[in-house]
């Protein structure tokens, strides 16, 4: 096709698929929610066991998993941002939002080790996740992370009134809402949009 | 024929690189030319065009020693565009 017979159909056409294939450059959001989701959800898991099934003393330490979490969300997000060839405003405020949200939880780690008020720490967490939650789905306009986060709310105020045995079952069952889910339905939009 | 229709846009390949700007922040020259399948000659002319119209901004710097062109769009460019296709719709209206 050349400029001379170039209609307005045809413009429309150019329009719509170069907006189509912009969209296909989108930042694999789905990594770090899963990431995120199944370390949540094995260091609950295995703290509870540690805790009330073995009985070993030093339970709350299957949460240094979160370090490594930390590294490798790091390297991706630096390998992610030298290979990508477009910066999208979406990309923008989703890596601003996670490396916020990765501070806050940080700091909050910190504060509960110094003040020792580890029952009030998975409420305060559960609170935090909703909003991450809640932020994501806004940004990536998926309205299954805003449900998420509502179902993490609630599992917040729930968790309030039980033990922390029973806070540990609930944060993993909230990091299978919050991020496992999501992350997959995620994943799955993505390869569906590439296909 | 469209007469009204901004002749800096209504060419196939500079629509496609503003239609791929429109919605991103930056891109780099080599997503461009990936994205509308031309040559890297043909994108050039056309992106220079684009630029000199003052619809593009186009920053050339080196990244891991290798030269890197970053294109974005101006204010004046997503003001052409809107126009462009505000004109494009009444096109197709009165063609109905």
């Amino acid at each position: 096709m050349n400029d001379d017979n170039f209609s307005v159909q045809d413009s429309f056409r150019v329009i719509q698929s170069m907006i189509d294939k912009a969209k296909e450059d989108f930042a694999d959001n789905a990594f770090f929610s899963l990431l995120w989701g199944w370390l949540v959800f094995f260091a609950a898991l295995g703290q509870y066991i540690l805790r009330e099934i073995i009985h070993y003393p030093h339970h709350y330490l299957v949460w240094l998993l979160m370090i490594p979490g930390g590294i490798i969300s790091i390297i991706y997000g630096y390998k992610f941002g030298r290979r990508t060839k477009v910066k999208t405003y979406m990309n923008e405020a989703m890596s601003f939002f996670g490396i916020a949200c990765g501070v806050s939880f940080s700091i909050l780690s910190l504060v509960f080790s110094y003040s020792n008020a580890w029952h009030f720490a998975f409420p305060v967490y559960l609170a935090l996740y909703g909003l991450c939650s809640f932020v994501s789905g806004a940004i990536l306009r998926l309205q299954l992370l805003r449900w998420a986060a509502v179902i993490c709310w609630a599992i917040a105020i729930i968790s309030i009134y039980v033990g922390y045995d029973v806070q540990l079952l609930l944060m993993a069952a909230s990091a299978v809402t919050a991020f496992i889910v999501p992350g997959y339905v995620m994943r799955a939009k993505k390869r569906k949009q590439l296909a | 024929m469209f007469k009204d229709l901004d002749p800096i846009l209504h060419s196939q390949l500079r629509l496609a690189v503003v239609s791929l700007l429109i919605g991103v922040k930056e891109a780099e020259f080599t997503f461009l030319k990936e994205k509308t399948n031309s040559t890297a000659g043909n994108l050039s002319v056309q992106i220079q065009k684009l630029k000199d119209a003052g619809y593009i901004d186009v920053v050339k710097q080196f990244k891991n020693n290798y030269p890197q062109t970053i294109c974005k769009i101006t204010p004046q460019g997503i003001s052409a565009f809107e126009e462009y296709v505000k004109n494009l719709q009444a096109y197709l209206g009165q063609s109905k």
